[in-house]
């Protein structure tokens, strides 16, 4: 029978210990495809300016109304249509927001949105010039309250990967405030895109 | 153990029997049987006629034990649910309401030489916390009727509330849709549109690895009496 030494047992123990420990490290450390596949989000509230890489964006005012229309076309909802006046510089070349994939998400996780039901198309907005649009979202009335807009920075390509850089906008909408815009009942008409101070 | 003796032929089994006498011939094996008993039919049965007739038999017996019955007939094991049942289709949970037969409704369905439609009010109500896109109530319900128009068998989907063509579906909020088909006008106005309601999973296609609702189970049959609406 072979005896093993008090050294080689030693020796035997400290390499299991080092490779639990070694394991326990890989475990907890972050992988190279979840770190790479992490969004860039920037936080901002209503009316602050956010940069993304494709221009710059900001929430300015919060309307709600059952109603919207265009001068040609009226969409009417059982909900509600939040409708957001979104300010949009461009960074560096001509720009349509992501109006067809923003997001009201709400306190609960809830989202909201889509491409909807009347619109006024938002762009091309020009680099070094605001553009100012006014964007409706459906959304039942018990998602107003804490809700966020989530901006992504383009639009999504047909195919390949969603985007991964948004802008997570509070629209600073207290439990007050979203039963006071769920009492809205004034039909909104969307303003054709318009450049800022012109 | 009993060895046996030179000479004595041993059976399989281990026992001995007598040696074989002159003329006689030795006792055939089942396999050996088999073969002569074959070798009698064999200029008639080829290997290749037992294949056919066995293959025959298969398709018989799958039809015996209904392998061979229509779609229809399986149908008939869905249950009957009343209008106004909710029923959860993957996508959506889908409430049919009513069905009505125009032969336009404006602004949303101009009326067509040789065109009637077929119009089911449902409600829906996208399930989970995301949107979901409400045309793919088309894949989820079927209509039988006469004189279906079959390059538009699956249904356009309107808004009720302002006749657009309905987009997504919102979480947690109900809407109503009208679902329609175009039947020619030659065909009879069915009294009543049956409805087949699917449901359908979201996984992975085997095929090109993207994730869509795919393998639609029929879950339940809605009858709806066809009300005539006025002409446009």
């Amino acid at each position: 029978m072979i005896r093993a030494s008090r050294e080689t047992l030693l020796t035997i123990l400290l390499i299991v210990a080092a490779l639990a420990v070694g394991n326990v490290i890989t475990a907890r450390l972050p992988k190279a495809d979840e770190v790479a596949n992490l969004p860039f989000v920037h936080t901002a509230a209503l009316g602050v300016p956010v940069t993304m890489r494709t221009g710059t964006f900001a929430v300015t005012k919060v309307d709600a109304s059952p109603i919207v229309g265009t001068q040609l076309d009226t969409a009417v909802t059982g909900g509600l249509f939040l409708v957001l006046t979104v300010d949009v510089t461009a960074s560096g070349e001509p720009l349509y927001p992501a109006s067809d994939d923003l997001r009201i998400v709400a306190s609960d996780g809830r989202e909201f949105g889509g491409r909807p039901p009347v619109r006024e198309v938002c762009g091309p907005a020009q680099p070094g010039l605001t553009l100012t649009c006014m964007l409706p979202v459906e959304i039942t009335p018990d998602a107003l309250a804490g809700s966020r807009l989530r901006l992504p920075a383009a639009n999504r390509d047909i195919v390949g990967p969603g985007e991964s850089e948004y802008a997570e906008i509070d629209l600073g909408i207290s439990a007050d405030a979203a039963a006071e815009l769920a009492g809205r009942t004034t039909p909104i008409l969307l303003a054709k895109p318009t450049v800022k101070g012109k | 153990m009993t060895h046996p003796t030179p000479g004595t032929p041993e059976t399989p089994s281990g026992a001995t029997r007598a040696p074989l006498a002159e003329g006689e011939a030795p006792e055939s094996t089942p396999l050996e049987r088999v073969k002569k008993a074959y070798d009698l039919v064999s200029d008639v049965v080829s290997p290749k006629t037992i294949g056919i007739v066995v293959a025959a038999l298969a398709i018989i017996v799958a039809g015996l034990v209904g392998g061979w019955d229509t779609v229809e007939a399986v149908d008939k094991d869905v249950p009957t649910v009343e209008a106004g049942t909710p029923l959860a289709t993957g996508p959506f949970e889908v409430t049919l309401l009513r069905a009505y037969s125009t032969d336009g409704i404006k602004p949303a369905i101009y009326p067509a030489q040789g065109k009637r439609y077929l119009v089911v009010v449902a409600a829906i109500k996208a399930s989970g916390t995301e949107p979901q896109w409400a045309n793919q109530l088309r894949d989820v319900i079927t209509l039988s009727a006469p004189g279906l128009d079959q390059k538009a068998i699956q249904p356009t989907v309107y808004r009720l509330s302002d006749g657009k063509i309905a987009g997504q579906a919102q979480p947690s909020m109900t809407t109503e849709v009208v679902c329609v088909w175009e039947q020619r006008s030659s065909a009879p106005i069915p009294p009543t549109a049956q409805l087949r309601v699917d449901q359908r999973s979201w996984r992975q296609s085997t095929l090109d690895g993207s994730f869509k609702r795919l393998d639609p189970d029929p879950i339940a049959v809605v009858d709806l009496p066809i009300t005539q609406l006025d002409r446009p």
